[in-house]
């Protein structure tokens, strides 16, 4: 704001009564707000009059009194008898007294914290802005803000100067919004949000019935309802009430009357009522779940429609129709068997899914609470051993290890059991004597090579002396011839 | 608030003593001028007010987008930094 020191609004209070003081001005007798103050000082003080107003001036004037919020444009030349008219609107809380300002925020669901000097206009305001939240404009967005941003704006507010102007927009949703924050509109915002959901919810689910849808159309031109009945799911808008309300009954997993709340426009009750009729086991509906192939269930259907009774096709399509959303079911709903989107009041079906589902889930989260929908968002949980970790939440007291493992365990407590220290004892001593064996064998070799020759060789030497003796003899033999 | 800025961690890292107003994140130069010369001289005084809102967050922005003329991010820092400063030391 480049010029805040001239701009009067951004005066303090006691700077105002200062000045006001200083030009000979007669205060008002006690207390009363900055605008008063602002307002006297614009006529006696200040010459350049209400042109120059400042943003917040602005603000707080649209705030107060402003009964078009789309008159921004025209904001200068309008600032004066916006001025007064604020002036009279505000005059009566303004003179309220501190007790009596508690009491009227009390009475508007607001606890309100002390009421000082410092803090008595703030209440003021907030009080202003809950007696008639539709004729103000929210102030400057900063509510909205509040709401939805975590307090870290974009770069193009920082760079904006002080003055944000109002948005003359979408008031009654700003309005709803900022209710259910004071907990005036909550449970209708819920409500709302909670259809809003389903109206999200039924695309989604319904998507794989397009194909039946084509085929059911074909073939079916005779009914009319069942027809229609898959376009105004994917629409989804017009029968979203009366979607709400046999889902709510059926998300406590209670069995109700089954076509009680539901009007004759939603059809796919009479479906299912139909449905209910057929000849189905839950075992069938359990052999449902694997897919099969949607040519068998095209070649089927035209069969029914061609020759059959309109019994007989009654009970075939709905069969389908159910097959296909069970499937759908295990698909898309990972978490809850009441997000059974079809109403159906047919008692197979939740024997079908509901205990299944519903028994794990909450078992394994029994402090998750359960939202209308039947869709938590919850955190992701890390699953570490993922394998063995459902059924250790299920079965809490089931003993974790077999007893085969288990002594198993107990012996392995033992560092070494005795029998492998023997084992490996009586292994080592062989390892060695075979090493010992072959050392020997090995060393025994060569050393029996040269004992062997030495051997001979003292053998030789020792054969030799008898030579002499033998050539001795001979010679002597030889000697006593001649 | 994916990130807190540097003056917002000084801030929340200790008690505030006698620290001047515009050490709180958000309070610059300028608003801290204003806010002296209101007589929020002292981070201490606006910690009072924050106090005496009751640490009402939409108050509290109210009050600082009256008293000095603070944008939203500004009221958000400031917010933000007293608060967490409250869960710290108070």
């Amino acid at each position: 704001m480049p010029v805040f020191v001239e701009d009067p609004a951004q005066f303090s209070k006691q700077r105002l009564k200062l000045e006001l003081v200083a030009n000979n001005v007669v205060l008002p007798d006690g207390e009363s707000k900055k605008q008063v103050y602002l307002e006297l000082y614009l006529k006696h003080v200040s010459t350049k009059g209400a042109t120059d107003f400042s943003s917040d001036e602005e603000d707080q004037v649209q705030e107060n009194g402003a009964e078009d919020p789309s008159v921004q444009e025209e904001e200068e030349d309008e600032a004066e008898e916006e001025e007064q008219e604020q002036e009279s609107d505000e005059m009566d809380i303004t003179q309220l007294t501190d007790d009596e300002l508690k009491a009227q925020l009390l009475q508007c669901g607001v606890k309100a914290g002390p009421i000082v000097a410092s803090t008595r206009v703030l209440y003021e305001r907030k009080l202003r802005r809950l007696l008639d939240p539709a004729t103000q404009p929210d102030q400057n967005g900063t509510d909205e803000a509040d709401q939805y941003s975590d307090s870290e704006e974009d770069d193009e507010e920082e760079d904006k100067p002080d003055c944000e102007f109002e948005h003359p927009g979408p008031e009654p949703a700003v309005v709803a919004v900022t209710g259910s924050r004071r907990g005036q509109l909550g449970s209708r915002q819920v409500r709302m949000r909670s259809s809003d959901d389903e109206n999200y919810y039924y695309p989604q689910c319904f998507i794989p019935s397009s194909r039946l849808r084509v085929k059911r159309e074909a073939t079916l031109g005779r009914t009319p309802t069942r027809d229609g009945e898959p376009h105004g799911k994917h629409k989804g808008g017009s029968d979203r009430p009366v979607a709400v309300s046999p889902y709510r009954s059926l998300e406590g997993s209670r069995v109700t009357p089954p076509f009680a709340s539901i009007s004759s426009s939603f059809s796919i009750t009479q479906m299912v009522e139909e449905g209910s009729f057929c000849p189905f086991t839950p075992s069938d509906g359990l052999l449902t779940c694997d897919l099969r192939p949607l040519n068998l269930l095209e070649s089927k259907s035209p069969h029914s429609s061609s020759r059959a009774a309109p019994e007989s096709r009654s009970s075939r399509k709905p069969w389908d129709r159910e097959q296909a959303d069970v499937r759908r079911m295990d698909k898309c709903t990972m978490t809850s068997g009441s997000l059974l989107a079809t109403p159906t009041g047919s008692l197979h079906k939740l024997q079908l899914k509901v205990p299944m589902t519903t028994d794990v889930l909450t078992e394994m989260f029994p402090d998750a609470d359960r939202t209308p929908t039947g869709i938590n968002a919850t955190r992701r949980r890390p699953i570490k051993g993922a394998a063995g970790r459902p059924v250790q939440y299920k079965y809490p007291d089931a003993p974790l290890l077999s007893p085969a493992t288990a002594e198993r365990r107990a012996l392995r407590q033992r560092l070494v059991p005795i029998w492998a220290q023997v084992l490996v004892f009586l292994g080592v001593a062989a390892l060695l004597y075979l090493i010992y064996g072959a050392m020997e064998d090995s060393l025994g070799s060569p050393f029996a090579a040269l004992i062997d020759n030495l051997s001979q060789g003292a053998e030789l030497a020792e054969e030799t002396p008898p030579l002499p003796e033998l050539q001795d003899s001979a010679a002597h033999l030889l000697a006593e011839e001649y | 608030m994916s990130s807190t800025s540097q003056k917002h961690k000084d801030f929340v890292a200790e008690p505030m003593g006698e620290k001047p107003v515009m050490a709180l994140a958000g309070i610059g130069e300028v608003l801290g001028k204003r806010l002296e010369e209101k007589g929020f001289d002292k981070a201490y005084v606006v910690l009072g007010q924050f106090l005496v809102l009751k640490k009402d967050e939409e108050l509290f922005r109210d009050w600082l987008k009256d008293t000095c003329g603070a944008n939203v991010k500004q009221q958000g820092d400031c917010y933000g930094c007293l608060r967490e400063w409250c869960d710290s030391f108070l």
